[in-house]
């Protein structure tokens, strides 16, 4: 998924239609103090922080490349939550983690479009190729380590 | 020639390490040894399972297939008893000997019982294994007191896990505040507030004195103003230490823990060390320490395993961050926000909505932060600390407005 910021108008359908879609809203997107647009949402990583660090494999993941929650295993620890540096982990009443699955369960084999992909008014949000994501965030991962490293 | 790889522990570090080790060799020969009887189960998800919460089979990451992988081979129940770093082998409790070619330390830590009078009665336990977890969970059945003896990360958790049961719950908590180590004193208010609504009581700036038996299936704890508490259960919950004793005078060099280099590897050519037993550095303050952190754990965990497999990836330094969860009151925290050296502090307290949140930066970076009630943009705000990133504008992520309806991160 991939969201065109200086299309986005913080408008918030995408979080209402995500909310309609499953348990809990699990894209936010909020205009930030100086105007700019501050976007969380799951970007589907390569290696997914909040798996990793999950103590249950309630997050795992998938063969598909998407990364998924199981709420039955959830502990409501947090610990994926601190752990994704794009804050994608939502947490449901009763404490369980949420987190975009892109739709994937009702849109397999259609051609449809992920809830906020459609409610998008502006166009801002798209969904782009799994695993091309997931080499970009590779690169950004192996880049912000060399960062932290120049130190 | 085939890589013959020996993984001694099956917590988080040893378990990202096999995963990364098969990742990156799928032909290697990897032996798991567990010193724990039964499959690898996940030592945090314990005080979830004393209070019924989370049923017994989500405490196993991994279903026992998934161990059953070409070239895998999973020991338990047999702690490793030596190490010979010149014919490169370890020696099982059974008297085995495992050869390896690459090692990889990653026996973790150990709760630690203290001397006191009493403290072998049958009413007083440690939470650390599932054996501990097990036998907690079929005495709290009956119980109704229960007094922890301190007033830590562990203290915490097992008294989630008993006041969720519906315990009432006693801190010996030798300082005025719990947590000491990862709140301030403004958040730990916060967070005890929502302990003590639940039947939590503390007993500040005492400690244990004596555990007396008696009446009946009870015993007394005598604390050092002189004041007793009844009590059905005692959980000793002081601290932690590195398993390396059974290293014996093996030569490789330790402190506090195993000294590893940013590979992970020890002063042993070939053997690595991942977890609560290897000391690190910091990421923010570039001491070295042992920092005895689930998260940290399966950094290095996964990062020691690619190492092995003949890698030279730099391990991340630890970031030291942890969450504490009581119902729905989360409390995170980051870095080292304790340091006051050097220092500016940005700090916002909403008594009314129990929100605080606590920035502490050095230079214009982020090296600390406590979030209480809203801990919203955590993980942003760690990923800052990370880099070594200069914050603009801290007074900004102060407050957080409300997040709209049903999220709640
Ligand atoms: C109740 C509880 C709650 C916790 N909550 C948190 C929390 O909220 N946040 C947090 O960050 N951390 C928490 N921790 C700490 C966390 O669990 C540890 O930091 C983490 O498990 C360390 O991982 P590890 O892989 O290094 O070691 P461990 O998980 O301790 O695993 C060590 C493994 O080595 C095995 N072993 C030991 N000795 C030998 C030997 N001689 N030979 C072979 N195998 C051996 C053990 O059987 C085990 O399989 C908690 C711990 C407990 C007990
Ligand atoms: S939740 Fe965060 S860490 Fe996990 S896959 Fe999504 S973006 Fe990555
Ligand atoms: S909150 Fe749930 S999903 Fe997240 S790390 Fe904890 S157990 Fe895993």
């Amino acid at each position: 998924m991939h969201l065109d910021r200086l299309h986005c108008d913080a408008c918030g359908e995408c979080t209402a239609a995500c909310a309609t879609a499953g348990r809990t809203a699990r894209i936010r997107v909020d205009r930030g103090a100086g105007g700019g647009i501050a976007a969380f949402f799951c970007r589907h990583c390569g290696r997914p922080l909040c798996a990793q660090v999950c103590p249950t494999a309630s997050l795992a993941l998938g063969a598909t490349g998407t990364v998924v929650a199981r709420p039955q295993r959830c502990l409501g620890c947090r610990m994926c939550l601190v752990a994704c540096p794009n804050d994608a982990v939502f947490f449901d009443g009763a404490g369980k983690s949420d987190k975009c699955d892109l739709c994937f369960g009702s849109l397999r084999g259609t051609d449809r479009q992920p809830a906020c992909v459609a409610a998008c008014t502006r166009g801002a949000l798209r969904l782009v190729g799994l695993r091309h994501e997931s080499a970009i965030r590779r690169g950004a991962a192996a880049a912000a380590r060399q960062v932290a490293f120049r130190r | 020639m085939t890589m013959r790889h020996v993984i001694l522990g099956a917590g988080p570090a040893g378990l990202a390490a096999l995963a990364s080790i098969r990742r990156n060799d799928a032909g290697a020969r990897i032996t798991l040894v567990s010193g724990e009887p039964g499959l690898p189960y996940s030592r945090m998800a314990l005080p979830y399972y004393v209070n019924g919460d989370l049923p017994s089979r989500h405490l196993y990451p991994h279903p026992a297939l998934w161990y059953r992988q070409p070239g895998v081979e999973l020991r338990w129940g047999e702690p490793g008893e030596a190490l010979d770093v010149e014919r490169r082998e370890v020696t099982l409790a059974g008297g085995e000997r495992l050869p390896f070619d690459r090692l990889l330390v990653a026996t973790g830590s150990r709760a630690q019982l203290r001397e006191a009078p009493g403290i072998h009665l049958p009413q007083v336990q440690l939470l650390w294994t599932l054996g501990d977890a097990r036998r907690l969970r079929r005495r709290a059945n009956g119980a109704s007191e229960v007094v922890i003896w301190g007033a830590g990360m562990i203290a915490f958790m097992t008294a989630k896990a008993l006041l969720t049961a519906g315990r009432r719950v006693h801190f010996i908590c030798r300082a005025e505040y719990l947590l000491r180590r990862s709140l301030d004193q403004e958040a730990a208010f916060l967070l005890e507030g929502a302990l003590e609504q639940a039947g939590a009581v503390l007993h500040r700036g005492l400690n244990l004195a004596e555990i007396r038996s008696g009446p009946g299936r009870r015993c007394r704890v005598l604390l050092t103003d002189g004041s007793e508490l009844p009590a059905d259960l005692v959980v000793v919950a002081l601290g932690v230490a590195p398993n390396l004793d059974w290293l014996d005078d093996a030569p490789v060099q330790r402190r506090q823990g195993l000294l590893v280099n940013e590979r992970l590897e020890t002063s042993a050519a070939g053997i690595f060390a991942a977890g609560d037993v290897a000391e690190v550095r910091d990421c923010v303050t570039g001491e070295s320490g042992v920092p005895a952190l689930w998260s940290v754990a399966t950094d290095q965990g996964r990062v020691a395993g690619l190492n092995m497999t003949g890698a030279t990836l730099v391990c991340d330094p630890a970031l030291r961050s942890n969450t504490m969860v009581f119902h729905d009151y989360v409390v995170a925290t980051l870095g080292c926000p304790l340091v006051r050296e050097n220092t500016r502090v940005y700090r916002r307290l909403d008594r009314e909505r129990r929100v605080y949140r606590c920035l502490v930066l050095s230079g214009g970076r982020l090296v600390g932060a406590i979030l209480a009630g809203d801990v919203s943009q955590v993980g942003f705000l760690r990923s800052v600390i990370r880099r070594g990133a200069v914050l603009t504008d801290p007074e900004g992520l102060l407050g957080t407005p409300p997040l709209p309806g049903g999220v709640r991160p």
